[in-house]
């Protein structure tokens, strides 16, 4: 038996789920990543180190600051540039905030319809929009502050290796940190309409698939950071950013334009804002842990579903470091002087981006990219989907031995979970 | 008033145009009293549909793409070109400098399901009746050009350049300084967004109908600019709309 959905609609690309069960009941899924290839990594070879952050930025609309973040890092690694930490704070505000933004276009308008059981969020009922209408509100207060800090909430303009080319005055940020403080009732109020909905509805134990996983973020021991720390597999902060890759391989599928990643023991793992949650608990503010509990998240969790919850309670733990950030924030120096160096320098920078671990690694040569390496979340937990996904068939075939319209919203659902970045997937990653 | 029927599709690009799509909404929820949205998957509604008019982001990068694109044309009325991947390719000409060699050696044996095609915008593409241009696009210069489109009013577009709204804003010029901005070549429009921020224009809008690139290239001689790194950048301003 074979099945297949050509386009999954509400993610961020193009990609489809074929589904093939064998006669001994054994089942195989794909995910098949149709995007066009976009080449990136050789794109950004020959590029002067000052226009790599700009140019990996269009990788990705929906996680831009992620990858300006991600290489401005790699490089100022690269080049060992030792920037003051009124930097690499405003570095950490621009990831928490762009979390935010993306988490919460993706608990809108990709996953609500699915928890409401709708095909759309235009279909909602009216007090559901109202509630959507406050949410999508809340992220264009966020996209706001992005906008003043790097000239655009979309493909910033003025992140550097050496730190920024400009930031704004003070003055010019004030007012935001008592405009985001203004909407965290409104956060907790909305996480218990939320845990009813899909008390009511059911959706958690209908894609629940009973599971042990691997999960992997980064890991600091001081606060919730996207920025600074280890990167920790199963709670174990056993990866420094220059190891990490040798932790992990890369594979490459006729069917996808897109590349997946194993650990070195060739098992899937997971990563992304359930990973985080998983690993990081013991730096949640009181506001995440009460809504941890309002939402009945109980960590560690392997459920994709709940990977939607964790993005919410991310929300509102970003919100609260974001404010504490913007009330740090210092504006100069802006960026410390960096001499042109002619030597051969090699460098990796791990963040998290909204979707999880985000990689990028450099080699630079007179002071352009020699090599690239990009590898996004998305590549990193494809084998992790396509094995929940087969379970999940596997459970559903062996109660009524068919995958009907419902199963197949369902699979769409699980996809939808995980909150693929298409665009980011495609990129390409050299062999 | 009947409500026009909008459509938005997705080619391969960064999609931060649909990102912007959604910030359009919210700023100007009018929209949605004038247009019925029929497809877009952000929304939840794929498929090509008939509409009156189509907003289509995003480069023309595989064979498959490019049948939907003349498909799209076919079921619109009015298409147009969202942002700078697709009305000039940007960022995606990029590509075309990838060397063959260098294609082969990235798939090896695995060669993707989907046949790449040498990039091609919309506008090049399928023909195109208007564009907004950008990267990413100013939803509110988005909205003027709708507006303007449900009045029946004439589209136009800027013919100057980003030198004159850094002028207009006392911006220091940031070729004086030595740095490769693409300002002079530049469509205006933005607000001297990058220049704002110290940082060299990337000419995401295209180029102007004046823009000489000769004239320009023989102009900043006197700056110390490596001729491959000037060589990329003009290939993503300019696009494939000059040829």
């Amino acid at each position: 038996m074979k099945v297949e959905i050509k386009e999954i609609p509400r993610i961020e690309g193009h990609g489809g789920i074929e589904v093939n069960v064998t006669s001994t009941g054994d089942v195989k899924v794909l995910f098949k990543v149709t995007e066009g290839i976009r080449l990136f990594e050789s794109f950004v070879k020959g590029t002067d180190v000052s226009d790599v952050p700009m140019l990996t930025s269009r990788i990705c609309g929906l996680c831009s600051v992620a990858h300006i973040i991600a290489s401005a890092k790699a490089l100022s690694n690269a080049l060992k540039i030792d920037l003051p930490e009124n930097i690499t704070m405003v570095r950490s505000l621009l990831l928490q905030l762009n979390t935010i933004d993306s988490h919460l276009i993706h608990i809108i308008f990709l996953s609500l319809p699915d928890i409401v059981n709708t095909q759309s969020f235009l279909e909602f009922q009216p007090l559901m929009k109202q509630h959507v209408l406050e949410l999508i509100r809340m992220r264009d207060l966020v996209r706001r502050i992005v906008k003043t800090l790097i000239g655009n909430s979309i493909h910033g303009r003025n992140v550097v290796p050496w730190g920024f080319t400009w930031l704004p005055p003070r003055k010019d940020i004030e007012n935001y940190s008592e405009q985001l403080e203004k909407t965290k009732d409104y956060l907790k109020n909305f996480a218990y309409t939320l845990s009813e909905i899909i008390e009511k509805k059911g959706i958690r134990e209908r894609l629940y698939v009973d599971r042990k996983a691997n999960y992997m973020s980064l890991y600091n021991k001081e606060c919730y950071s996207l920025y600074h720390g280890l990167i920790a597999l199963n709670n174990n902060p056993i990866f420094t950013e220059n190891n990490l890759i040798k932790g992990i391989k890369e594979i490459s599928v006729s069917y996808s334009t897109a590349k997946k990643t194993l650990l070195s023991n060739n098992e899937p793992y997971f990563v992304g804002a359930l990973a985080r949650l998983n690993n990081n608990s013991k730096n949640l503010s009181k506001e995440a842990l009460e809504a941890l509990d309002i939402l009945n998240l109980n960590l560690p969790s392997y459920s994709p579903f709940d990977n939607i919850l964790a993005q919410y309670i991310e929300v509102i733990q970003l919100l609260s470091s974001s404010i504490e950030l913007l009330e740090r924030y210092e504006p100069r120096p802006y960026s410390v002087e960096y001499k042109i160096k002619d030597d051969v320098f090699h460098g990796i920078g791990v963040v998290e981006a909204p979707r999880g671990v985000l990689i990028h690694e450099y080699t630079i040569e007179n002071n352009k990219v020699k090599y690239a390496n990009i590898i996004t979340p998305t590549v990193q937990f494809i084998s992790d989907l396509e094995e929940y996904i087969s379970m999940y068939v596997k459970k559903v075939i062996s109660i009524s031995s068919t995958i009907n319209e419902d199963v197949l919203h369902n699979i769409e659902a699980i996809v939808r979970s995980y909150d693929p970045c298409l665009s980011c997937s495609v990129h390409y990653i050299p062999i | 008033m009947r409500k026009l029927k909008l459509a938005h599709y997705i080619f391969t690009g960064c999609e931060g145009c649909s990102s912007t799509l959604i910030d359009l909404l919210v700023n100007h929820p009018d929209l949605l009293d004038r247009f019925e949205i029929v497809s877009s998957r952000i929304i939840g509604y794929t498929g090509i549909v008939e509409s009156d008019i189509a907003l289509v982001e995003g480069s023309i990068m595989t064979k498959h793409e490019l049948e939907k694109a003349k498909k799209i044309r076919e079921n619109s009325k009015l298409v147009i070109a969202y942002g700078s991947c697709s009305y000039i390719l940007f960022v995606n000409n990029l590509k075309k400098l990838v060397k063959d060699t260098e294609l082969k050696q990235i798939y090896k044996d695995n060669i993707p399901a989907e046949p790449h095609i040498e990039p091609k915008s919309l506008t090049k593409a399928i023909k195109v009746d208007y564009f907004i241009p950008g990267c990413p696009p100013d939803p509110d210069e988005a909205y003027k050009i709708l507006t303007n489109i449900l009045l029946g009013k004439k589209i136009r577009y800027p013919d100057k350049l980003v030198c004159y709204e850094c002028r207009q804003k006392n911006i220091p010029c940031l070729l004086e300084e030595g740095k490769l901005c693409l300002g002079p070549l530049t469509m205006m429009g933005c607000g001297a967004q990058c220049p704002l921020y110290s940082s060299p224009c990337w000419g995401c809008r295209g180029p102007a109908t004046e823009a000489d690139t000769d004239i320009f290239e023989k102009a900043i001689k006197e700056i110390e600019i490596d001729p491959d790194i000037l060589r990329r950048k003009l290939h993503m301003l300019l696009g494939d709309l000059r040829e």
